[in-house]
């Protein structure tokens, strides 16, 4: 039949065209009936084999998380046994006298288990009656075992950090895994109930020290209801994660900071490689509190002194004086100054109309390059930069990997800001003045750093040039000791000053230590580098500053020490890296590190 | 009095013409149904319930189908643009004052009962889209022509995708395709949306299941919009511009518009999938993982289709009996009396009912194609294509999820899945192809 006001070629091609449709579809089907054909026909027996183990379900043991060793091999994040009592439904018999004499006597040994245990033959589901059993509680089961049928004892591992709160912020927590965690792409596979790492190492390395839960494959017979316990699945403990951290040296600054009474940070780097040996940041917290649930956890989130946020890593300050590192290798290599060259210092600068200060207000007299650096006389430091100009010192600031993260392997590393180009003409539309430059020749003004970057910076002065991605993790061995990963030292950066720039600068550095202002970090025997710094705090009392790194020779160790409104960096941080090199000193006396 | 008398009989005699085959079929699937949604929710302790409330989304849509079929369909053609701006107001309408259901703003309340616009919105879709298609069907080969009908599709889906309902816009695109190509539009021309949608919607579910986290190497960067993707979207160009030499130099002739318009096509579509990308939810991305391969999260999202495989294949030649399915029964298959629907077919009444219900449903379908090519005229044929590609996809989407061959994509299956909407919806879509198949003579 012909369409209606049509010409019969149209309907032609319709006709065609649905043909075609309809084509699909049957194969569409076809492939459908063959598919349904094929599980039903010839894989039935396989499938209704599967549907008969189906009625078994899994009590799941958590797989003990892998232990965090230091690089002398010391624990510094364990498993403590726990021991935790369960109640199987199924293993006691359903009369009701005897259930009844099986809850009397255990409520005598832990009280509250009575409901637990009716809810539990209720449901048929394995309950926990209590965990952390104390010793007597758990005799006194073992005792009674005969009456207390489908009670039984098992002991599970749980996280144990030995050193409490030190070491804290880079070890990181593990709390359970929230919902939000659940829906993102990177804990697939996870179910509820999970313990993920949630700071830290603990989170950063997740995927290696979860391990592989284990349980008890627990079978229901025809009626659905009556059940046994047909398998038992081992779980698989994590890997093993060694670490680049010296716990002694660790614990030695996380006290010598904790005297100070202050917030602050410590990080010491092996300039060598980037390894990282010390992450000190205070206040801190015990992740012990989280695998118990104290209470204590709620201040760690609203005291004011924040002691869950890692100011090795993310927090930001002004260097302060620390930064005229970079300022004399941006002017020296630029040649925009001679070493000779000299400048007088009266205890102020004049610019215009503003005039700057020295913080030795007598004033320095002439200066040249060494004195200044040892003094930090700051009108040295303002003529210099002015003669340099923000450009080079921002590009050298660049150089040295400052104002963008270094990417050590902890999770939310904060950038820190140098004032570069594009930034500076966007914020200022009048210019950027030199009153600015000056400023940032000494480190106030718009600049800002991590611990971690200072130590960074360093340690580039310590091995000439070279700055290395920072580490914490060296290997992770798996659970039959099998190597599955190993960093590889990653240069990701060099700074590359004339070699009679870096003998002035390490001589200068060197002269700081010995006759300046980081006196107070003389080790008797050991031939230091360093540099004080004071940075100025709008809020408060300015921030103690401390860089250096020894023995100049072949420095094995660069250091950064930041004590919140300490003061000077000379009387307030440089004692505590004092304390860190003399304590190397005698390592090394006694050839613990070569 | 005479003229309504006249088309009364007119009428009567009209419903004498009716499709039997397709009234047997209809009727034998949603009585089986209703027996499947029993045996479905026997675990809930009261089936009863179930089956009421879908025994009045029954009597409901069996009254639609009443009204539908003594409805002229050529009513439709006459107003399409305005059924296509009324669809447009309920669909705006359910998102202002509709009630939500698991996350999605999609119902509109009536106490008793709550209805979907979405599901009534589709068949609308396929009223107007036919009305334009008809009106135009001798330019429809000129590329213009498919403007109006993609802004329609578009408007619909947004609005629909707004609630936001992933699965109720699944169907518009296949519909869209379909009858645009049976109505006459060019197939380079629907080739070219197609590719167009496939790399806007597969860019970014291909880097959810090619790349974990923050990987660094170079699939990485194209698939995270870096540098990469412009220099492999430039050696793209490069390498279709070298296809079209060589195959000039063998002498075959293809003009260089295709493969620019290709290029252009894949260009465009990447940078609309960034937009895709960051529309797409995160668990949406995983289902299509888990889809791909189930056993990653066997105990988490792969359990679905695990389960519902083990259901079908263990049903074997006969089936487990009646209410007897242990996988059904004891709650291991999920949505069993909704989208799962078939999987307990499968194994309660095993490979004979499942094979004379995938028959039954091929023959119902059969009978909707037959509509569009009986109809009297070309208004009549496309609605009954486009009615008839609605319950093929359905088909092919839903059992194919239950047997593990298509992505979990929350479709239910016509006339057997648990739902009033999709009922009543299902069987209105049945009235209007009696509509068009009892006026198909002439008198």
């Amino acid at each position: 039949m012909v369409w209606e006001g049509e010409s019969g070629l149209i309907q032609e091609k319709f006709d065609n065209r649905t043909n075609r449709l309809f084509i699909l579809f049957v194969l569409c089907m076809t492939i459908i009936f063959l598919r349904v054909s094929f599980l039903q026909v010839l894989r039935g027996r396989y499938y209704y084999s599967l549907s008969e183990q189906n009625r078994t379900y899994k009590y799941i043991e958590r797989a003990p998380r892998g232990i965090i060793y230091d690089d002398k091999g010391i624990i510094i994040c364990d498993n403590k046994p726990v021991v935790t009592a369960l109640f199987y439904p199924f293993m006691t018999s359903k009369s009701e006298g005897i259930l009844e004499e099986l809850m009397r006597r255990i409520e005598k040994i832990l009280p509250g288990s009575k409901d637990k245990i009716l809810n539990s033959v209720r449901t048929s589901m394995v309950v926990t009656l209590k965990e952390n059993l104390t010793k007597e509680e758990t005799f006194r089961i073992l005792e009674q075992q005969r009456n207390l049928k489908g009670i039984s004892v098992v002991t599970e591992m749980k996280r144990f950090y030995p050193f409490g709160e030190n070491g804290s912020h880079f070890l990181g927590y593990i709390g359970e895994i929230s919902q939000q965690e659940l829906n993102e792409t990177k804990f697939f596979g996870y179910r509820q109930g999970d313990r993920i790492g949630k700071t830290g190492i603990e989170a950063q390395y997740d995927s290696y020290l979860k391990g592989v839960d284990g349980g008890l494959l627990i079978e229901s017979n025809a009626s659905g209801r009556q059940t046994r316990v047909v398998e038992k699945i081992e779980p698989v403990p994590g890997d093993k994660l060694l670490l680049t951290i010296d716990s002694e040296l660790q614990n030695l600054a996380e006290f010598a900071l904790e005297e100070t009474a202050r917030p602050g940070a410590v990080v010491g780097i092996d300039p060598s490689n980037g390894a990282v040996r010390i992450l000190v940041s205070r206040p801190g917290f015990d992740p012990n509190n989280f695998v118990t649930g104290s209470p204590e956890i709620n201040g760690y989130f609203t005291r004011k002194t924040l002691p869950m946020y890692n100011r090795a890593t993310q927090a930001k300050y002004p260097p302060g004086s620390v930064f005229k590192i970079v300022t004399s290798a941006a002017a020296l290599n630029e040649n925009s100054i001679d070493v000779k060259q000299t400048f007088n210092c009266p205890g102020y600068f004049t610019l215009g109309r503003k005039t700057f200060r020295c913080w030795e207000k007598k004033g320095h007299g002439k200066m040249s390059f060494s004195p200044g650096m040892i003094n930090s006389c700051d009108v040295y430091f303002y003529n210099a930069g002015l003669k340099t100009g923000i450009e080079h010192i921002a590009g050298y600031a660049e150089k040295f990997h400052l104002g963008k993260p270094l990417k050590i392997d902890l999770p939310s590393e904060s950038a820190g800001f140098i004032p570069a180009s594009k930034w500076r003409k966007a914020a200022f539309p009048r210019g950027w003045v030199n009153g600015d430059t000056v400023n940032v020749a000494i480190g106030q003004g718009y600049l800002t750093v991590t611990p971690l970057q200072a130590a960074a910076l360093a340690s580039a002065v310590a091995s000439r040039g070279d700055i290395f991605r920072p580490y914490l993790v060296e290997r992770i061995l798996d659970n039959s000791g099998i190597k599955v990963y190993e960093h590889v030292p990653m240069n990701i950066g060099n700074v590359d000053l004339k070699d009679e720039v870096w003998d002035e600068m390490h001589a200068a550095l060197n002269g700081v230590i010995e006759q300046g202002t980081g006196r107070a970090a003389f080790v008797e025997g050991m031939k230091i580098a360093g540099k004080t710094g004071t940075a100025q705090n709008p809020h408060g009392d300015d921030h103690a500053w401390f860089v250096a790194y020894g023995p100049v020779e072949k420095p094995v160790l660069a250091l950064s020490v930041i004590v919140e409104n300490g003061g000077h960096g000379g009387s307030a941080a440089a004692p505590i890296a004092r304390k860190i090199f003399s304590r190397l000193k005698e390592l090394k006396k006694d050839n613990l590190i070569n | 009095m005479e003229t309504t008398g006249r088309q009364e009989n007119t009428f009567l005699r009209q419903i004498e013409h009716i499709d039997w085959i397709m009234v047997f079929s209809v009727l034998a699937m949603f009585l089986l149904g209703l027996l499947l949604i029993y045996s479905a929710t026997l675990r809930t302790g009261n089936p009863l319930a179930f089956i009421l409330k879908q025994g009045f989304g029954v009597m409901i849509g069996l009254l639609a189908l009443l009204i539908a079929t003594a409805m002229d369909y050529r009513l439709y053609r006459q107003y399409y643009t305005q059924i296509y701006f009324i669809s447009i107001a309920l669909l705006l309408g359910v998102l202002i004052i509709g009630k939500t259901y698991h996350g999605t703003r999609g119902w509109i309340d009536f106490g008793y009962f709550a209805f979907q616009p979405a599901e009534l919105t589709k068949i609308i879709f396929i009223l107007s889209l036919a009305g334009y298609l008809d009106k135009f069907s001798k330019e429809l080969f000129k590329w213009q022509k498919l403007t109006v009908p993609v802004i329609m599709l578009f408007s619909n889906a947004a609005l629909i995708l707004v609630q936001p309902d992933f699965s109720s816009t699944l169907v518009y695109f296949p519909v869209f395709l379909g009858m645009c190509y049976a109505a006459g539009s060019s197939a380079f021309h629907l080739s070219a949306i197609v590719l167009f949608g496939a790399v806007a919607i597969s860019f970014p579910l291909a880097k959810t299941l090619l790349i974990a986290g923050g990987e660094k190497n170079f699939l990485a960067g194209v698939l995270s919009y870096r540098w990469e993707l412009f220099v492999s979207l430039a050696g793209l160009g490069f390498a279709i511009f070298f296809l079209w030499w060589f195959l000039k130099r063998w002498k075959i002739r293809v003009p260089f518009f295709y493969f620019a318009v290709v290029f252009i096509i894949i260009a465009g579509a990447t940078g609309t999938s960034y937009f895709v990308g960051k529309s797409i939810k995160e668990y949406q991305k995983k289902r299509l993982v888990v889809f791909l391969n189930p056993n990653v999260d066997a105990l988490g999202a792969g359990y679905n289709i695990i389960q519902s495989q083990i259901a079908v294949g263990s049903g074997r030649v006969f089936g487990k009996g009646i209410f007897a399915g242990t996988q059904a029964q004891l709650g291991f298959v999920p949505a069993q009396h909704t989208d799962f629907i078939f999987s307990l077919l499968a194994e309660e009444f095993g490979f004979v009912l499942s094979s004379f219900m995938i028959i039954l449903y091929t023959l119902f379908v059969w009978r909707s194609f037959n509509v569009a090519r009986q109809s009297r005229e070309k208004y009549g044929a496309i609605v009954g294509a486009g009615i008839a590609i609605m319950f093929a996809f359905y088909g092919i989407i839903n059992m194919g999820m239950v047997i593990g061959l298509a992505p979990i994509t929350g479709l239910p299956l016509p006339f057997f899945s648990y739902g009033g909407s999709s009922i009543v919806t299902s069987l209105v879509s049945v009235g209007i192809l009696f509509s068009i198949y009892i006026r198909r003579f002439r008198y």
